[in-house]
């Protein structure tokens, strides 16, 4: 069970800045209009700090980042791929050790993902399959 | 608050700071999204700290010219050192050379001692941001922005009462301008966002005001780079690649919308709304966009002219210059084909001089050929894809073409498309017309139109996005020469505006007509030359023909070409030509046949016996319609090709024309030819062509054949007609069957033509057959093509190789009646055999005896009824003599015989060829059997 106000946000930004798959958890079964504005504010910090982790990962050798940008509570976790894919955590609270396990998960689900040929890269990713081990993974090490 | 003025931004420098850095922006920006390298950023701070002009982040921040050394005038004295300038400076001093670290943990000590005094905050601020400067000098962006989100966090705090949000929002342009400064875009747009949000915050509940629009909407615009987005492109593509953050953008162009709209700058916020649609509208909920439209109908209904699209606009809060933009999604116009004039209208170029081509085909003349040509003064058309991708109804008006080159004239049309249920559906084609008005090289680049009440100007595209001109070749104006019918007009079809004309007779009557080719234009036309295109007849006249005296001559070019007829025609002047159109047999044409039967056959044989055996089977399976048959309607065509007398680039070359007029003749039926059959004639020299004639009129008709003889035929009923034709000697006995020993079967066709083109040529001339209905006052000759086509009659009329005449008793013997003989009575049988061979032919004549029993059962052989006095078979040998004029040759044998049995007997002559000749074929040899009556007692 969540506890009360540990939220994330997890995003797969693609090479133009494009959100290609977004998952919120605890998962939100319908869209209400506070949900929709946590959203709006998610994709405005999730983008604002891109170009931190762009700097990062010019300097880092290292695929997770940790955490790399913070605005009110919302805290930003990233992950580089070695395609330059950035895996972006949003979360409430620190939970470090998960969210680099869940990354590391996302990651192997992604590459397998993009190795389907009927994938176009930077593409949204709209696999029911994908979505599912997403949640099973962020059930598993994030709440 | 001493030194609030040193942290109040002067928005006007700030907007300086952005176009400043525009150019750094664009060359930075790349398809790889915000992706930096350090090698760019030094290459961008050595610009942007050189530059004189600098209003960047120092002058924004107002902190760093309060009093202190500025930035600027260190960047001055160091501008050779910019690279690690901290550790340049300490270079300097060797005794006294402090760390980043130790100068880092300075500026925290001094910041940790200033925040324990409120009223020292401004100054807390200030070191903050000095210790940012020196950061960012050093490029350790990781740290400063660490440092920057530490420190200035609790400024922007709800719990921080000491500032209000004006002073909040000078703060987010600070950093914003800062994150500007070291290329951090999307930060830079992060905060800038802040700021207005900041900016027009209102914590007492007061509404906002224009101004306070007016002062953030630069803001808003400027930060719209961070977000993926180019304001300044020109061209708003709707492909969906390389877009960014959709969901983003499209919040962020709302926005400024929403403040162009709210800082009363109708034309900014057309043009935001328009942008957001061009771009967006795939993104867009339907509820989103359909309030946008409304909201667009709003502004313009607002706006005292027309907005057009096509302008850049001029705004002066933050001297921002809105580019223009082409609306290409409503409509969506794609696929711009250039489509030839029309065929009366298209030119071509001719050779002056028609020289033969030693190929038989060749890809570069075909080319050469269509070429596509307009004329000056003639209306071209272009043909575009349209779409209309909104659920609703949408309005086009003056949709025109835009061209360059030469002078354009276009069309305006008006579009009401129709809603689209779904995305995929079906774009309609329609047709865009121009009237160029001078000659040269025309260039159609695109179109306009007025749409949502906002001038649209768009060019056209290829699917790459490149400006998809297309180039169109125009000729000077050419001649226009048209064909005038003396007889009635018919309507016109709808995609082809010649005039056309029509006619209705009934088969077998002829008519003359004119037509006369008028030249309207100026233009004097070298030539111009006649073709009639007409069903194929395979014979007898044809539907319609040209009067050798029309009164126009045929020139050398006419021969060459092929063409009936050849002439000049003179500016504004005419020629007339008089024609006769002729009632050819309704019933079939050359035309409907295969290639395999182009020789008709559209009417069949009387059912014969003898006939059958004869007639190849596919010459007597003819299919005739069961429908009942009331008309049939044929069309033929006058064509008028014409070279006007215009130079063109090379000078053996000509611009032609052609020009058509279709005349649609129906052929009402009257008395035509049912069934035909051949029987023998007079002498083995003649031929009955017996002719069944039916009179498919409603009134009785009047039938005149062979000089005087007359015959009346009911309506709907048949009447047999015998024609008497000689034999025809021009074509030997044994011609078709050696045709078709022929090599290849074209040739067997060819020769095989060739024969029946010389009977049809000896028989036409007796088988006049007139018809005449006094009721309807019409009259007009039977249509005899069918037979004159069908080589199966035609071939019976050939004199055969060896025909036979007989003399009974001294008496020439004439089929018509039967020799009447007693029983025991000597018979003396005289044969005459005559051969068209070139040949002299040897053989042994005998006689055979058939009695006929009856109609049904046939005959018999019966030669033991009739005995031969003397030999029962006779040598011959027929040689060619000189006095016979026909140029036959002739040979007698006699024979004496005698009926022993009474009854009716048939006598047929049999010929065995000796060892040395041919065989003789059934059809190879004529001869009438002679009918005896045997009684016991002569009357």
């Amino acid at each position: 069970m969540a506890l009360p106000g540990k939220e994330f946000y997890f995003a797969i930004m693609g090479h133009f800045d494009q959100p290609i798959f977004e998952l919120d958890f605890p998962l939100v079964e319908k869209k209400t209009k506070e949900s929709i504005d946590t959203r709006h504010l998610n994709h405005y910090i999730g983008h604002a700090a891109l170009d931190v982790i762009d700097e990062h990962a010019l300097t880092s050798p290292s695929m997770y980042l940790k955490l790399v940008d913070k605005f009110n509570e919302w805290h930003v976790s990233a992950f580089v791929t070695a395609s330059r894919i950035r895996f972006i955590m949003l979360h409430t609270q620190r939970c470090d050790e998960g969210i680099k396990q869940f990354f590391q998960e996302m990651y192997e689900t992604y590459i397998k993902h993009s190795m389907n040929p009927f994938y176009e890269i930077d593409s949204p990713i709209k696999s029911k399959d994908f979505e599912q081990r997403a949640t099973t993974y962020g059930r598993k090490y994030l709440i | 608050m001493t030194s609030m003025p040193a942290i109040e931004i002067d928005v006007t420098t700030n907007d300086s700071s952005f176009s400043s850095q525009e150019s750094i922006l664009s060359n930075s920006l790349s398809p790889q999204g915000h992706v930096r390298h350090h090698s760019d950023e030094n290459l961008n701070r050595f610009r942007s700290l050189s530059s004189k002009s600098n209003g960047s982040f120092g002058n924004e921040s107002g902190i760093i010219g309060n009093g202190y050394l500025s930035v600027r005038e260190e960047v001055k004295k160091r501008s050779n050192k910019v690279l690690m300038p901290i550790a340049n400076l300490l270079a300097d001093k060797p005794n006294s050379r402090p760390s980043k670290e130790d100068i880092m943990k300075s500026y925290s000590t001094a910041i940790e001692e200033y925040n324990k005094y409120t009223i020292a905050r401004w100054l807390e601020y200030e070191c903050v941001m000095r210790a940012i400067v020196c950061l960012m000098l050093e490029r350790d962006y990781i740290q400063l922005e660490q440092f920057h989100r530490d420190h200035t966090g609790k400024y922007l705090d709800d719990m921080n009462t000491f500032m209000d949000h004006h002073m909040k929002a000078q703060i987010c342009l600070n950093s914003a301008a800062m994150y500007k400064e070291m290329n951090f875009l999307r930060k830079h747009a992060f905060y800038a966002r802040l700021s207005v949000l900041f900016e027009l915050h209102s914590a007492d509940g007061s509404q906002r005001t224009p101004a306070d629009y007016r002062y953030v909407y630069p803001t808003l615009y400027k930060s719209l780079s961070g977000y993926g987005i180019r304001p300044t492109d020109q061209l708003h593509t709707i492909s969906e690649s390389f877009l960014g953050p959709a969901e983003l953008q499209i919040k962020c162009l709302h926005e400024l919308y929403t403040a162009a709209n709210r800082a009363e700058l109708p034309d900014a916020a057309i043009r935001h709304i328009c942008h957001l649609l061009q771009v967006y509208y795939d993104f867009m909920e339907p509820p989103a966009s359909m309030r946008l439209f409304d909201d667009l109908d709003s502004l313009v209904k607002v706006l005292p002219s027309t907005h057009s699209l096509n302008q850049a606009l001029a705004v002066d809060e933050g001297k921002i210059i809105l580019p223009a933009m082409q609306l290409t999604r409503f409509p969506m116009i794609s696929s711009p084909s250039v489509l030839p004039l029309q065929p009366h209208l298209a030119p071509t170029l001719a050779k002056s001089k028609e020289m033969p081509s030693i190929f038989i085909y060749s890809p570069f003349a075909a080319k050469n050929e269509n070429g596509l040509l307009w004329v000056v003064d003639c209306p071209g058309e272009v043909e575009v894809e349209v779409k209309n991708c909104r659920d609703i109804e949408l309005v086009v008006r003056d949709l025109c073409l835009l061209a360059d080159g030469v002078k354009f004239e276009s069309v305006p049309a008006r579009l009401i498309l129709p809603p689209s249920e779904s995305q995929n559906e079906p774009t309609s084609r329609i047709k865009l017309i121009g009237v160029p008005r001078a000659a040269g090289d025309l260039f159609i680049t695109g179109y306009s139109c007025q749409v949502f009440g906002l001038h649209n100007v768009c060019r056209f595209q290829t699917s790459a996005n490149k400006a998809n001109r297309i180039k169109v070749k125009v000729v000077p104006p050419l001649a226009q020469v048209r064909l005038e019918c003396s007889l009635p007009r018919a309507p016109i079809e709808e995609k082809n505006s010649e005039p056309s004309s029509e006619a209705t007779v009934y088969s077998g009557q002829r008519f003359e007509h004119t037509i006369t080719i008028v030249n309207d234009s100026d233009v004097y036309v070298r030539y111009v030359g006649l073709q009639v295109r007409q069903p194929t007849v395979a014979g007898g006249p044809p539907l319609i023909s040209i009067d050798e005296d029309s009164g126009i001559e045929n020139d050398d070019v006419a021969e060459t070409t092929g063409d009936l007829l050849g002439c000049t025609l003179g500016p504004k002047s005419s020629r007339e030509i008089k024609f006769q159109i002729f009632g050819i047999d309704p019933t079939s044409t050359a035309d409907d046949l295969s290639e395999e039967e182009k020789v008709l056959e559209s009417v069949t044989p009387l059912a014969s016996a003898a006939i059958a055996a004869t007639t190849p089977e596919t010459e007597s399976s003819a299919d005739m319609d069961l429908i009942p048959y009331t008309g049939r309607l044929l069309t033929c065509d006058f064509i008028v090709r014409y070279q006007s007398e215009v130079i063109t680039e090379d000078d053996e070359q000509f611009y032609e024309r052609k020009s058509s007029l279709p005349i649609a003749i129906t052929i009402v039926p009257a008395v035509t030819v049912s069934a035909w059959h051949v029987l023998p004639g007079d002498t083995p020299f003649s031929r009955y062509i017996v002719v069944d004639v039916t009179n498919s009129t409603d009134h009785d008709a009047e039938l005149m054949y062979t000089e005087n003889r007359r015959m009346n035929v009911l309506p709907k009923e048949t009447c047999r007609v015998p024609l008497l034709s000689p034999c025809c000697s021009e074509v030997a006995g044994g011609a078709f069957q050696l045709a078709k020993m022929r090599g290849s079967y074209m040739m067997q066709k060819m020769e095989i033509e060739r024969l029946r083109q010389i009977l049809e040529a000896h028989v036409s001339r007796h088988l006049d057959i007139k018809w005449a209905v006094p009721s309807l006052k019409v009259e007009g000759y039977v249509p005899v093509g069918c037979l004159l086509s069908s080589v199966s009659l035609l071939k019976q009329l050939v004199l055969p190789a060896i025909s036979m005449d007989f003399v009974v008793n001294d008496t020439p013997y004439v089929s018509e009646h039967d020799v009447a003989v007693a029983l025991g009575q000597v018979v003396q049988i005289k044969a005459v055999i005559i051969s068209s061979l070139e040949d002299p032919f040897d053989g042994f004549l005998s006689l055979d005896c058939e009695q006929e029993i009856s109609h049904q059962m046939g005959s018999v052989n019966v030669a033991q009824h009739m005995l031969f006095l003397n030999n029962k078979k006779i040598p011959f040998r027929v040689t060619k003599s000189e006095e016979n004029q026909e140029n036959l040759e002739k040979c007698e044998v006699e024979f004496d015989v005698i009926f022993r049995v009474e009854g009716n007997f048939r006598v047929r002559p049999l010929i065995t060829p000796s060892a040395e000749q041919p065989p003789l074929l059934p059809e190879d040899m004529f001869a009438t059997p002679i009918a005896f009556s045997v009684a016991t007692k002569l009357v």
